[in-house]
């Protein structure tokens, strides 16, 4: 069976930190297979299905052909033994930004449609507009700050996100540092961000009608794997994954 | 039996048998990481070497008894074990109360997180918590960052330091080191937890830079 | 989900192996989407595996050798 696996840059196992047998161009990787009984989170070789994607975003993407009776948990699939097939190259640095900055832009518009929603026009696009300038982080914070929003509403939360994207931290005045000091990879922030996004959606539906949150996070979430199997030229999401 | 048993059972053999260079060989060997255990007992280094000496009386007077249930290096440690508790009276059986009590290190530790209330990261991180690049042995840096540590365990209080000394850097397991100093596996991990992030602390310190 | 508090609080219980399945789940899920939960697991680790590196000091000669007097003694005493 083949299912997708993402691992931190070296082909190393974020949680394991077990460095994973790389394929030659002639070949596959070599097998990694564990003993005794394939249990979730404590044995077995980890990977995902398609729609999973992004719960697991790391530096590399990579196919793996999986072996042995596969258990399917919720968020994974978990097999004896599996090898790597191939690098997908299309995730790359640019692909995760360009997903963060999918993600930033649609917490925006969520923040803006708020904002008009409660009468407030103008500054709805005021929001809108300086997504699209020069020192888009700084512009979306300082708005943000002047609209005296809500501290936990969708306004901040896109600041936050604006400041993420290149960067800082969230809470952080405008002169603090910014990525020379160090911070996640594009793939690392990427899973940060798009979970973030996904939560803000939720907490939004949650707010027009109680009990919401969870089909809403989780559908956000198939919209964003749709997006990413589509940008990497994966087969679309359907019923079948 | 595993060819590590067959040795074991062999160089056994030979120590009953008063052969003093397989016993020589033996004290090289364990000697230099008993010697550490026993620093975590006994501050004192010539009490240290004390407890070392006594361990290794005791370890041949046992040694017709020495039956392979456990590997030869966990029976010494157990020796050791004991013959410390007695010589340094930290109880072996009881675990001090004030070590399990929140440290002051841990206290600060609670700065770096958002508080319970924030409207948005409740509980989160404020840092950034880099991932540390790997050190040139022998660099400027290794060595400031082996001081630390060094510097570090000794502030630790007793019973975190016997734990992470154990585990860490003698590679003892989790079993051997509840059973050598008589600690629930549940009262172990709290004692390394705090340990560790101390040592992480002090590393940060340095590696931060 | 986990919070990064909670986190701090379990990455020993997590390393030890003595979280549940769910629980260990849940931290792995925070951990993935967490940037500065993953340094600190990394940090955690790298902590452990440096002190792993240290050889203990050398062993006084002075110690070894009333050791090995002792030995001769118990062994005369032997025979």
């Amino acid at each position: 069976m083949i299912a997708y696996k993402f691992l931190s840059s070296g082909a190393i196992g974020l949680f394991s930190r077990h460095a994973w047998p790389t394929p030659t161009s002639d070949a596959p990787g070599e097998w990694v297979r564990v003993d005794g009984e394939v249990k979730e989170c404590l044995n077995g070789v980890h990977a995902c299905a398609k729609s999973q994607l992004v719960e697991w975003l790391d530096d590399e993407l990579w196919e793996i052909e999986l072996d042995g009776a596969v258990l399917e948990a919720d968020g994974a699939v978990i097999a004896p033994a599996g090898r790597l097939v191939r690098r997908l190259e299309g995730w790359n640095d640019e692909c995760a930004r360009a997903f963060v900055g999918h993600c930033v832009d649609g917490t925006v518009a969520l923040a803006a449609e708020s904002l008009a929603r409660e009468g407030r026009a103008t500054d709805a696009e005021a929001l809108l507009a300086s997504r699209s300038q020069p020192g888009a982080e700084l512009k979306v914070f300082e708005l943000a700050r002047n609209l005296e929003e809500d501290q936990s509403g969708p306004v901040r939360f896109a600041a936050d996100m604006a400041r993420l994207e290149h960067g800082g931290r969230p809470e952080l005045d405008a002169d603090a540092p910014t990525a020379e000091a160090g911070g996640p990879t594009p793939a690392a922030l990427a899973a940060n961000l798009g979970f973030v996004c996904a939560h803000i959606t939720a907490q939004l539906a949650e707010q027009e009608s109680a009990g919401a949150y969870a089909e809403s996070f989780a559908r956000e979430r198939v919209s964003q794997s749709s997006w990413l199997a589509e940008k990497l030229q994966l087969e679309p999401l359907g019923d079948a994954s | 039996m595993s060819s590590k048993a067959v040795d074991e059972r062999e160089l056994v053999a030979r120590l009953r048998a008063g052969d003093e260079d397989a016993f020589i060989r033996l004290v090289e060997d364990f000697g230099p990481s008993m010697l550490r255990v026993a620093g975590v007992y006994a501050r004192d280094s010539q009490v240290a070497a004390e407890i070392v000496q006594e361990t290794w009386m005791a370890v041949l007077r046992g040694l017709g008894g020495f039956e392979s249930r456990s590997s030869l290096r966990t029976w010494v440690f157990t020796i050791l074990g004991n013959c410390a508790s007695r010589r340094t009276k930290m109880e072996a059986r009881s675990t001090p109360l004030s070590s399990l009590e929140v440290s002051g290190g841990e206290q600060d530790e609670l700065e770096c997180f958002f508080g319970a209330n924030h409207p948005r990261w409740a509980s989160c991180w404020t840092t950034i918590n880099n991932r540390w690049d790997a050190l040139p042995e022998d660099s400027l840096s290794a060595r400031e960052a082996e001081r630390a540590i060094v510097e570090k365990l000794k502030l630790l209080p007793p019973s975190q330091s016997a734990v992470i000394t154990l585990r860490d850097l003698e590679g003892l397991s989790s079993d051997e080191v509840c059973s050598l100093l008589g600690l629930s596996h549940g009262n172990q991990r709290v004692l390394l937890h705090r340990a560790r992030l101390a040592i992480r602390r002090a590393l940060q310190e340095v590696l931060d830079q | 989900m986990f919070t990064c508090r909670q986190i701090y609080d379990l990455v020993t219980e997590y390393d030890e192996g003595s979280l549940e399945t769910g629980e260990r789940r849940q931290f792995e899920q925070h951990v993935v989407i967490c940037p500065p939960c993953r340094g600190f697991l990394s940090q955690m680790r790298d902590t452990r595996d440096r002190l792993g590196q240290y050889s203990p000091p050398e062993f006084p000669a002075e110690l070894e050798d009333s050791i090995v007097n002792a030995f001769r003694t118990w062994k005369k005493e032997q025979q």
